[in-house]
């Protein structure tokens, strides 16, 4: 009997390339814009408080 | 019983009415079905390889089904040339519908003579009485003798396996050598099978002959039919041989499976092959078939049928009917594969078997081989036992189970699931064997964990299970393993199943222990082991709990006492190890008591005495030691009753005890008849008991004396002096302790209360003192005027009454009144509020305390000592 | 300006207030961060072990009845989905609704596989059902004459029975049987390659059904009437046309029944040749021929049945490939009506006496069959009256130069004057929509060929069905110069049958 794994992975192995990217590049991404948004918080706060 | 029959073939006239193939004539009420299925059944192609017209070298089908439309139909179908139209091909098929309870095998009827081939005019046919067939047994015989006998095995398996929905088989073999091999088969095969076994002698298109066997014409190509047919060319020598036979019956053999492999090795050399596998049942049976041979078959079924349900489909279910035979008929030792056929077989042949043939199998096989079979064949013989009414043979297996299982456990393997056993014989040679194991009877002694699965398999069963051996069992592993262990040891789960479980066990234990030094069985029996035996009321068990009871002292000493004693009284018949030869002696009281106890326990102790109780010797002697001390203060009483008690026993006492008895006598009659006294009638007696005390014992006299000085010191003060001022000094020192025990400090004992103080005593001690002669001032220190009470008394008497007085003030009293709380000196002051001679004590008092260093600025504050 | 002796100290408040504020940002950004990418790795973790690894127990195997693996699309995507989230949800616990909008795009990616999945298998089935359709197949059994929307097909890999391989559940162009073997699943990608068994009887389909249109030819008549012998001059006057124009006209035997049937179809319909009869015994049985012109293909399903079976309208309700076909041959024995012997004189009777069959009413068998046809049409909901029937008369040899010589004269006006059969044709043309009447002499000549009135009859047979093919069938000759030789009556003194 053929191991189910074996039956499908081809098409599943598809599916996981193409999850991985559906999920890593929103990740990415949004890491990238809390990083930008916390600089720019920061420096605004730092500004306002510490002439 | 007639068999109706069916013409057909292409004719002008017949029961269609029209020209062509139709029914010629035919029994009246034949099934239309079966008319339908005959003329399917019959279709018949000539050889293309020979002429259409050279008809009388066709080859002729014998065929048969055993259900075409309901009925088994042999027919007879010949090439008989043209049809009606002219037309080459025609064939004319003779059919009979045969009576299912025929004992002529169809292919028997190969070559009989009632047979047709000519269509008649008259539709309408009669039925026909069937006359023996003539290829019988004697010219199967003779026509198989040169025949090899691997070709006959190979024919068999893989008709069996035909008939069993496997592929069908196909000689390659004339019509005449195809009936020969068929009727060779009939007669091998059991009947029933035989007749379940459809072939065709001859067959033009074998895809769409739907037979078990069929022949086609030898040089046939059978290239492309080899996946769908099992393919067989008699005539190729195969130099194959046979396997060798077990026993020297010709009429009753078996072979091993062992030795049916080679066969099967053989057949699948032929190149026709594939020959279809088959089990070694099979094989087996297909080699007694064809060592029998054709002509020992009918013997050898005819003993076999009797076992048969009726319902036997392929070979190897037929098998173990043959091997019952044989060991039915006892002619010669049934070896091993039919004994295990039989075995296999019987629990469900059961169901149809005559109970008594059940019986007489089961008692075969029990005799044959009753060590070999498997536990579960073992239970289902049981079964067939208890079906077929055997009440002996149900015995013998039980026993059989329960010596298996109980071995087993005993060797290490699980305990199998109980059967329920329905010989109490059987029972009870399992509880002998479960003693005879417990006891080393595979050689080694069984473990406590074996021990326990051996003695809970067997009370789920039932089965009694054996004391003395259970004792024995206790007295020596167990025992062994408790006394190898910690006393403080938890005992593990099994040992403590075991004495949980089974008294006998605990009884052997108990015997064991026994040998054990005292100190280490206390232990034992203190720790989580004589938890075990505690609430036990097994009399070989007393020891031990005796012993636990000791050692823990849960009781209070008389209640521990009792408990031992009544332990050792129940015990007692029945003599257990170990046990104290009588119920009361003085280890057990020292145990109890301790080395140096009062004269209460005496009391305590010869209080549980009663007629029945076996008191030791050495009781008396320890009342004796006790008796002759001096009692604390405050246990005179109990001393007087113990003697008295001591005295009422009769106990066996040393002889200074019988005379610390005697002695007592009159004094403890002076004793009580001075505290019942009043008035000068008391001084009287203490005068005599004074008398009476010279040259006594100093217990007899210190007892005595307090309990005199006790009531002395309720008397008048007046009295009370003049009594003292006389007195023999002993009397006046026991006066003076009783003074100072009731005024001065009181030791807590135990949680008592202190009692409040005796103000009114203490006036008159004091006034006593007065009396007596003593000042208050008169030690250098300032005294008060007039504190002295009454006349002083002259000469030497008064001088020793004043020194007495004197004593009593200020070595009696006065320390007694610096213990004094402010309040009890108050109430001793309030006390002498209505005597002149309050004033005295006052300032006697505050004399005494500024002289001893309490007065001062707090002193008045000071606690007082008095209860310390 | 004054000097404020607190601003330095103010200043340094500040400062570190700031620094405080900003700490806490820093931080609650950094949580963010470390929580998303916790969160994502854990989903992407979970991806990775279902999906790319393959370790998820709940989609197995097939179990015991199954034929064949299921397709992701079957249920496997689900599923995965599924224990994706499952196990995402054990590790993250509550914080899983941080997760949901890539779960939801997972779903999204499933839900789109699925969509593609199945609308390729209804486009698939579609098409298939369309040339289907567009080219006319209805696939028939010659075994049980049942209709199958499609055959089963046998996996060469183990054997197993693949009922319905049509795109579905368990694939939309390939379906792996259990042993994991692909099978084609519609006839447009190969399936007609495989093993074919009819669904309904388990018999071997050996003409590859569903490639081509399968054309139903029943052959009825009494017995005697030369069914057979016809059915063997069709074969041959189709073979005979391949053989004269192989470019453009191939005629194969389909499957080992036909072949053993047909394969000496020279030798049955040599003169001298007497064809034995067909014994109703035998169960009726299409012999297929795959006829082939250009680009276009023909499966004809030959039914050459016993004659005994129109005998009772019970036998020949049976025959249930009647209500199949649109095409019958009526084959008569002009010797065997009472009307054409009578006609003869007594020499003629003589040489001809062996060669009459018996049926005396050839009327019998075409209204049981008339009726049959009626009767399973109007249960199968075909119009009634679109068949063709053509009225074969045999034995047209022998009937040569006798006093009934049905040469020179119309077949039609034949079968009324000499056969008298003017009732028998006016029922079939209310029966049937078209009726045509054939003279045929089934023989080969010295060449082998077949005789021309075969060619004419094969002709007719495929005109409606296979007009190219029809056309492709050479024009009749002279039968007297193409064939040589006449049949040899059977009676004709010399000697007995051939």
């Amino acid at each position: 009997m053929i191991d189910p794994r074996h039956r499908y992975r081809t098409v599943r192995r598809s599916t996981a390339f193409l999850l991985y990217l559906i999920v890593a590049v929103p990740t990415l991404m949004a890491l990238f814009l809390l990083t930008d948004r916390t600089i720019l918080l920061v420096r605004s706060v730092w500004e306002t408080l510490v002439p | 019983m007639s068999s109706p029959q069916l013409y057909y073939t292409s004719c002008e006239r017949g029961l269609s009415g029209c020209t062509g193939y139709q029914f010629n004539a035919a029994t009246p009420g034949v099934d239309t079905r079966v008319l339908r299925e005959v003329e399917r059944f019959t279709v018949y192609e000539p050889p293309r390889a020979l002429p259409p017209d050279e008809v009388h070298r066709h080859p002729i089908n014998l065929c048969y089904s055993p259900d075409l439309g309901g009925a088994p139909v042999l027919s007879r179908v010949v090439s008989s040339g043209d049809d009606p139209s002219g037309r080459p091909g025609n064939y004319f098929a003779h059919s009979l519908v045969l009576d299912e309870g025929s004992e002529t095998l169809p292919a028997e009827l190969w070559g009989a003579s009632f047979w047709t081939d000519r269509p008649v005019t008259d539709p309408r046919l009669p039925g026909i009485t069937l006359p023996p067939g003539p290829l019988d047994r004697r010219r199967t015989s003779a026509w198989l003798r040169d025949r090899a006998e691997e070709t006959i095995r190979g024919l068999l398996v893989s008709v069996d396996a035909a008939i069993e929905g496997g592929a069908p088989v196909l000689l390659l073999a004339d019509d005449e050598a195809t009936a020969h091999w068929v009727a060779a088969l009939s007669h091998l095969l059991p009947p029933p099978l035989a007749r379940r076994m459809s072939f065709a002698t001859y067959s033009g298109n074998p895809e769409e002959t739907l037979v078990h066997v069929m022949g086609v014409p030898p040089g046939t190509d059978t290239r492309g039919l080899r996946g769908r047919f099992v393919v067989f060319d008699p005539d190729r020598p195969v130099s194959i041989a046979p396997p060798p036979v077990h026993t020297a019956s010709s009429a009753h053999r078996s072979f091993t499976g062992a030795e049916s492999a080679p066969l099967h090795e053989a057949l699948d050399t032929f190149e026709e092959g594939p020959i279809p596998e088959a089990c070694p049942e099979t094989l087996t049976l297909v080699s007694l078939l064809v060592h029998a041979g054709v002509e020992g078959t009918p013997t050898l079924w005819a003993a076999s049928l009797p076992y048969s349900s009726g319902r036997e489909g392929p070979l190897s279910e037929w098998r173990p009917l043959s091997a019952a035979a044989f060991l039915a008929d006892g002619s010669f030792p049934a070896a091993d594969p039919d004994l295990r056929a039989v075995r296999a077989w019987l629990p469900d042949a059961v169901a149809w078997l005559a109970p008594g043939q059940s019986r007489h199998l089961l008692h075969r096989l029990l005799d044959a081989d009753p060590d070999t079979p498997h536990d579960d064949d073992l239970a289902r013989l049981r079964e067939v036992a208890h079906r077929a009414g055997d009440p002996e043979a149900t015995e013998r297996l039980e026993g059989l189970i329960l010596r298996r299982a109980l071995d087993g456990i005993a060797a290490g393997a699980s305990a199998p699931a109980m059967v329920p056993m329905r010989s109490a014989w059987a029972k009870e040679e399992a509880g002998a064997r479960i003693g005879a194991l417990l006891e080393g009877g595979l050689g080694i002694v069984p473990t406590p964990d074996r021990a326990v699965e051996l003695l809970r398999w067997a009370g789920s069963g039932g089965v009694p299970l054996p004391r003395s051996a259970l004792e024995r069992y206790g007295a020596g592993p167990v025992a062994h393993r408790i006394s190898a262990s910690p006393p403080e040891a938890e005992p593990d789960r099994y040992l403590t199943e075991l004495l949980a479980a089974h008294s006998p066990i605990r009884r052997g234990v108990a015997h064991g222990l026994a040998v054990l030094p005292r100190r280490n069985l206390a232990r034992l029996a203190a720790g989580p082991t004589g938890a075990l035996m505690a609430k036990d009321r097994e009399p070989a068990t007393a020891l031990l709990r005796e012993l636990r009871m000791l050692e823990l002292r849960e009781d209070d000493p008389p209640e521990l006492l009792r408990a031992v004693m009544d332990s050792r009284r129940e015990a007692r018949p029945w003599a257990p190890p170990r046990l104290a030869d009588h119920d009361l002696d003085r280890e057990l009281l020292l145990r109890v008591w301790g080395p140096a106890p009062g004269p209460e326990t005496v009391t305590a102790a010869l209080s549980l005495v009663d007629g029945r109780t076996r008191i030791a010797p050495d009781v008396g002697d320890w009342c004796a030691r006790i008796l002759a001390r001096v009692p604390p203060r405050g246990l005179e009483e109990e001393w007087h009753h113990a003697l008295t008690l001591v005295g009422r026993l009769m106990l066996r006492l040393p002889e200074s005890c019988r005379g610390l008895v005697e002695e007592w006598a009159p004094v403890g009659a002076k004793v009580a008849a001075l505290r019942r006294a009043h008035g000068e009638e008391g001084a009287r007696l203490l005068v005599s008991l004074a008398a009476l005390l010279r040259g006594c014992r100093p217990v007899v006299e210190t007892v005595a004396l307090r309990r005199v000085c006790d009531r002395v010191l309720d008397w008048d003060h007046r009295l009370c002096a003049r009594v003292m001022a006389d007195c023999p000094s002993k009397v006046f020192d026991s006066y003076c302790e009783e003074v100072e025990e009731r005024l001065g400090p009181i030791e807590r004992a135990h949680g008592r209360s202190v009692p409040p103080l005796e103000a009114d005593l203490a006036v008159r001690v004091f006034l006593t003192a007065l009396r007596l002669g003593a000042e208050p001032g008169t030690s250098g220190e300032p005294g008060v005027k007039g504190a002295r009470v009454g006349r002083p008394r002259g000469g030497e008497g008064g001088e020793r009454s004043a020194e007495r007085g004197r004593t009593l003030l200020d070595e009696v009293m006065g320390p007694s009144t610096l213990t004094w709380s402010r309040r009890e000196a108050a109430s001793v002051r309030k006390a002498f509020d209505r005597l002149p001679e309050g004033q005295v004590f006052e300032s006697w008092a505050r004399g005494f305390r500024d002289r001893h260093g309490q007065g001062g600025l707090f002193g008045r504050f000071r606690k007082g000592a008095r209860r310390a | 300006m004054t000097d404020d002796p607190w601003e330095p100290f103010l200043s340094t408040v500040r400062t570190v207030f700031a620094f405080l504020v900003c700490a806490v940002i820093v931080l609650a950004a950094l949580a963010l961060v470390v929580g998303l990418l916790l969160l994502v790795r854990i989903h992407l973790r979970r991806i990775h072990e279902v999906l790319y690894l393959g370790d998820h127990a709940g989609v197995g195997s097939p179990g015991p009845e199954d034929f064949a693996w299921l397709g992701y699309h079957g249920g496997p995507v689900w599923w995965d989905l599924a224990e994706v989230y499952r196990r995402v949800r054990l590790d993250t616990g509550l914080f899983v609704v941080f997760l949901y909008p890539f779960l939801a795009v997972q779903a999204v990616v499933a839900a789109a596989h699925l969509a593609l999945a199945w609308a390729g298998v209804v486009v698939s089935r579609l098409v298939d059902a369309a040339l289907l359709a567009a080219r006319r197949i209805r696939m028939v059994c010659p075994n049980c004459f049942e209709a199958m929307s499609y055959p089963s097909y046998v996996c060469d890999g183990c054997g197993r029975t693949h009922r319905d391989v049509r795109p579905g559940m368990w694939g939309v162009f390939r379906r792996h049987c259990v042993c994991d073997r692909a099978l084609p699943t519609l006839l447009l990608l190969g399936s007609a390659d495989l093993d074919t068994r009819c669904p309904h009887c388990d018999h071997a389909l050996e003409h590859r059904p569903g490639e081509a249109r399968e054309f139903v030819l029943p052959l009825f008549g009494a017995a005697g009437a030369g069914k057979t012998r016809l059915a063997h001059g069709l074969y041959l006057s189709l073979e005979h046309g391949a053989e004269l124009h192989p470019e453009t006209l191939s005629v194969e035997l389909m499957g080992e029944e036909t072949e053993r049937r047909l394969r000496e179809s020279r030798t049955v319909l040599s003169p001298r040749h007497r064809v034995a009869p067909t014994p109703p015994g035998r169960r009726a049985h299409g012999a297929t021929l795959r006829v082939a012109a250009g680009r276009r293909t023909l499966l004809v399903q030959m039914y050459d049945t016993a004659g005994e079976w129109f005998n009772t309208h019970e036998r020949t309700e049976e025959l249930s490939y009647l209500g199949r076909a649109t095409t019958f041959l009526l084959v008569l024995d002009p010797l065997a009506v009472p009307a054409v012997w009578e006609a003869l004189d007594a020499e003629e009777q003589r040489r001809l006496a062996g060669d009459r069959s018996g049926a005396r009413d050839p009327e019998r068998a075409y209204l049981q069959v008339r009726d049959q046809v009626q009767r399973q049409y109007r249960t199968l909901g075909a119009a009634p009256g679109k068949g063709r029937l053509a009225v074969v008369v045999t034995r047209g040899d022998l009937l040569a130069g006798t006093s009934v010589d049905p040469r020179g004269t119309p077949p039609e006006r034949w079968l009324d004057e000499v056969v008298g059969a003017a009732n028998l044709l006016r029922a079939a043309r209310v029966d049937f929509g078209s009726v045509e009447v054939f003279v045929t002499s089934a023989v080969t000549g010295p060449s082998g060929a077949p005789d021309p009135s075969l060619t004419t009859l094969s002709r007719w047979v495929l005109a409606r069905d296979a007009g190219a093919l029809g056309a492709t069938l050479r024009e009749p000759c002279d039968p007297l110069s193409d064939a040589g030789e006449e049949r040899v009556p059977v009676s004709a003194g010399t000697g007995g049958p051939s």
